[in-house]
């Protein structure tokens, strides 16, 4: 006869640091119900409606990540008020002051939480000092929010735009949940006027919404976890016990578990924020489709990779402003700091290193065969040719995003490029034929039309509500054959 | 504004089906299409039992199986009282006999004694197993033990191909050509399973072996470089064996051809028979023990059952295995929440059942399951179902006149897997299933000692 055990009960409403607060958690189903209730009963109140989001917000980021709930109100405050400073202000030179103290804030945090030990062990190497780690937690979300307080300060600064003057509102932009832990990062001008309109869902919002959220918790929960546990964790945590083509293919595999993982959770973000009533831009857009590496960074991330442009590239290091060889070392200064944004190792600096050399060496190809291209535009074989190479250059660079250090990324390559032989290949599809199925799978939705997902959405949109009922619950069944008992964290939720 | 109410009804509406479906599940003990997977209750209704530690399911008092399965004891078998609760002693190979003074193999370890007393003879040992034996670690720890103190060398069994070759330490192995391969996943075979659950076929490929085990050991001495293949269609086959083509006798079912006998440590034997069934390379002495390592990545054990009939009692004739070792366990732990292994037990009943009745001077050891983790609540713990596992196994070894060595307990016990995966340095994978190297000699050095304890048994 089960229990029903009260304790455990009363647990699950606090902060559990080995079950945080996801949207695939079963605690979510009642969070998301109780929210959306409050959310639509203060529809028509848009101070009360924001009261409820904020309120939510941050008890879904003491779920998440406990305590730290105080940095996100902290930095709130701090770029509330720093902001409104800033915007008043007329002196050039107090204004940058401002900008400057705001930039040293948000970068302070996010640089004693997540690069502290990285510089101890750096200075211990190198200066053969002797400081012992420090024992620092990193706090869920800190990157993604961090991001957002300077983007916002920053365009305050440049007056491209007019600081919020509710604090609710401000908070509100800042913690909320869809967003909160894994972004994407959402520049306040596009989100803050938002919230100032009634909660109303036009034709479609409920269809687009309802579409981005199952098909993010299918590329997340089914496609992603299973490749994960299947092939890619097995073949990472020892390269050297599998041969070159086990290693090639987790390779592989792990370019559409990283693409499913965090799109998936991306596109379940957005897709719960359009039932709120508010429009994120999208994250990813088909991004191994891309032509050139250039192309794959407008595709890949794109809140982030608009962030580095936009406040790191053009604003801090003058873009390509400052002269042609200028121009190749601030790609790859932005990227090499886009690398280190993901984690505190060198192999995520490696990582940035090669995408920085990989955009430069694209844009001198752009200027020197601007022609060529030009000609072949329509050209297939030239196409397939150039998103084969992209794709290629990618999955190599995945290598070192994937493996926990230098040596593991080694033998990685040296196992694919000194042991790769087809004769393995009865033995291997015996043992993983399935994981493959998924693999093809994955790529095979990633390489449908981008207007596809429009075409399905228009279709669904006059579907009465149990279709979406009956789908759901198909999609439930589905989850539960795929689902396993070690529950794989989303890759972003560390970064 | 129609819309706005979608969003709440759905979500409601969803909210209502899962708690209600949830509840339902907590009280029902059928699994349909596994949807308790996505119980929104799980964390709150249990059964009493599910969340038990797995300490619980050790048993208190071992009743010894009912039902023994073979019919007639093995020649020279101890058939005096046996004691089943023998199997959750540390540190020994048991045949669960009640009499320690009498070794749990005797039959292998009379004859270890007369080679050690000059008898000029071969003991051939076959280790079968999962991924945690395929590189040959665990194998090679006890097998050069074995040869130092029994005077043989050469590393045994290789396949013609292999997706462990590169990890391999005890042989450097590569081949060329094309070749084609049958084993135990593929459904229907047109050539007997070796062993190693492999054939291999091809028209003109090549398999270039080194004998990495014989480096220490003087040059004078001879290493004995057989092919092991099926039979030729012309009785006959031409083989090219280090840049020299030979034809060779090749009409029984199973052949082991004599290719070198030369103190050479290794050996290209290129093959141009396309019907040809080729299982591998061996590389032993003409005396002494032969340890061959037929692991195959992801299997139970249950798919030797597979084995021909005939082919094993040909095998049995020509090559004479003194021991089976079956070691097996993390692919039948596979669910994380499986208390019954029941299942496991009959299929492998019948496995054992059919060796050693087409093997009746085979031997047979059982080693349980190493220990393995899974995540429970968001923390790795051994496998819940670990303990009635070993138990299975143990009546598997009991029940078929065999003898049974407790891996998971002479390991450390519960939670051993997961101490040794963050241990500094690490002992084992971060999937706390595979021990590493270092933990995989230990492991096999403590076999090793259990096994001279069972030999210095008889004076």
């Amino acid at each position: 006869m089960p229990i029903f055990n009260t304790q455990e009960f009363l647990h699950q409403f606090l902060y559990d640091p080995k079950n945080p607060l996801l949207f695939n958690n079963g605690f979510f189903v009642y969070f998301f119900a109780a929210f959306i209730s409050l959310y639509y009963v203060c529809r028509n109140n848009i101070r009360a409606r924001n009261m409820v989001v904020t309120l939510f917000s941050l008890y879904f980021f003491y779920k998440a990540s406990g305590y730290f709930v105080w940095l996100v109100i902290i930095s709130a405050i701090t770029d509330y008020f720093l902001s409104n400073a800033i915007y008043r202000e007329q002196d050039k030179r107090k204004k940058k002051a401002l900008l400057l103290l705001s930039v040293f804030v948000n970068l302070g945090l996010l640089f004693y939480f997540k690069y502290t030990n990285f510089f101890l062990s750096l200075s211990n190497q190198f200066f053969a000092t002797h400081i012992n780690p420090l024992n620092i937690l990193l706090p869920v979300g800190i990157s993604f929010y961090t991001f957002e307080n300077l983007s916002y300060t920053i365009d305050v600064y440049r007056g491209e735009f007019e600081p919020e003057k509710k604090f609710i509102n401000y908070i509100v932009f800042l913690s909320f949940f869809p967003k909160l832990v894994m972004g994407p990062i959402v520049r306040a001008r596009d989100f803050l006027p938002q919230l100032r309109k009634p909660y109303e869902l036009q034709e479609g919002d409920f269809a687009k919404g309802f579409y981005l959220i199952v098909s993010g918790l299918v590329k997340k929960l089914v496609i992603s976890d299973y490749l994960t546990l299947n092939l890619v964790n097995y073949v990472f945590d020892d390269p050297a016990r599998h041969t070159g083509l086990e290693c090639a293919v987790a390779v592989f595999a792990y370019a559409i578990v990283i693409y499913c993982d965090f799109s998936g959770y991306s596109d379940v973000a957005i897709g719960i924020a359009k039932w709120l009533g508010i429009t994120i831009p999208p994250n990813f857009n088909l991004p191994y489709q891309s032509k050139s590496i250039t192309e794959f960074w407008r595709r890949w991330h794109i809140s982030l990779s608009s962030w580095l442009r936009d406040c790191l590239y053009i604003f801090w290091l003058g873009g390509n402003r400052k002269g042609r060889a200028r121009t190749y070392v601030n790609l790859f200064i932005t990227m090499l700091l886009g690398g280190l944004w993901h984690g505190a190792n060198w192999t995520f600096i490696i990582w940035g290193g090669l995408h920085g050399i990989g955009l430069a060496v694209h844009k001198v190809w752009m200027e020197r065969a601007g022609g060529f291209i030009k000609r072949n535009e329509n050209n297939r074989l030239y196409n397939v040719a150039a998103g084969l190479v992209t794709f290629l250059f990618v999955c190599f660079c995945w290598i070192f995003f994937k493996s926990p250090d230098y040596a593991t990324a080694s033998i990685m390559i040296s196992q694919i490029f000194t042991d790769f032989s087809l004769s393995v290949w009865p033995t291997f599809w015996g043992t993983y034929h399935n994981v493959i199925w998924i693999m093809l799978l994955g790529y095979a939705l990633h390489m449908v039309p981008e207007t596809l997902p429009g075409l399905i959405i228009a279709r669904i949109q006059k579907a009465p509500m149990v279709a979406f009922v009956v789908a759901f619950i198909v999609f439930l069944v589905l989850y539960a054959q795929f689902k396993s008992s070690t529950p794989v964290m989303p890759i972003y939720l560390k970064f | 504004m129609r819309h706005n109410k979608d969003v709440v009804v759905f979500t409601l509406v969803i909210t209502c089906i899962l708690l209600f479906y949830s509840f339902f599940a907590a009280f029902s003990h059928s699994d349909f299409l596994h949807l308790k997977n996505v119980s929104i209750l799980a964390d709150v209704f249990y059964d009493k039992q599910s969340k038990a530690s797995p300490t619980s399911t050790i048993p208190d008092t071992v009743i010894a199986p009912a039902d023994r399965v073979a019919e007639e004891p093995l020649p020279g078998e101890d058939t005096g009282k046996k004691v089943f609760s023998k199997y959750l002693e540390p540190k020994i190979i048991t045949n669960f006999s009640a009499d320690a003074t009498r070794p749990a193999l005797p039959r292998l370890i009379a004859k270890l004694h007369a080679i050690k007393n000059g008898k000029k003879a071969k003991i051939r040992v076959a280790w079968f197993g999962d991924s945690l034996v395929e590189a040959d670690i665990l194998s090679m720890e006890f097998r050069k033990q074995m040869q130092q103190y029994f005077g043989a060398f050469g590393v045994g069994f290789i396949p013609a191909t292999s997706i462990t070759s590169k990890f391999r330490i005890t042989a450097t192995h590569t081949w060329k050509g094309d070749w084609a391969e049958e084993n135990f996943k593929t459904k229907d075979v047109s050539a007997p399973l070796f062993f190693s659950g492999h054939t291999f076929f091809t028209a003109d490929g090549e398999v270039m072996v080194q004998d990495n085990t014989v480096r220490d050991t003087p040059a004078v001495q001879l290493l004995e470089k057989s092919l092991i293949c099926g039979p030729s269609k012309s009785g006959s086959v031409t083989l090219t064996v280090d840049g020299k083509q030979k034809q060779y006798p090749a009409d029984k079912l199973v052949n082991r051809i004599v290719l070198d006998n030369s103190n050479s440590r290794s050996i290209t034997v290129g093959v141009h028979d396309k019907q040809l069934p080729v299982y591998g390379i061996s590389m032993e002495p003409d005396a002494g023990v032969v340890v061959d390592n037929f692991s195959f990545r992801g299997i139970s054990g249950i798919e030797l059952g597979r084995f021909d009939s005939s082919f094993l009692a040909t095998l049995s004739k020509e090559d004479n295995y003194d021991l089976i070792v079956l070691e097996y366990g993390a692919n039948i732990l596979y669910q994380p929440n499986e208390m019954d292994y029941s299942w496991y037990g009959a299929n492998m009943n019948h496995v054992l059942r059919k060796l050693r009745k087409a093997m009746p001077n085979t031997e047979i050891l059982v080693i349980s399951t190493a220990d393995r983790a899974f995540m429970y609540n968001g923390e790795w713990r051994t496998a819940k179902g670990i303990y009635n596992l070993v138990k299975v196994q143990a009546e598997m070894a009991y029940n078929n006149g065999g003898a049974f060595y407790n891996m998971f307990l002479n390991m450390g016990g519960e939670g051993t897997i997961c101490k040794w995966a963050t241990s500094n340095p690490p002992l084992a994978k971060d999937d706390r299933i595979h021990p590493n190297y270092k933990a995989s000699i230990v492991m096999g050095d403590m076999f090793y000692q259990s096994f001279m304890d069972e030999y210095n048994k008889v004076k």
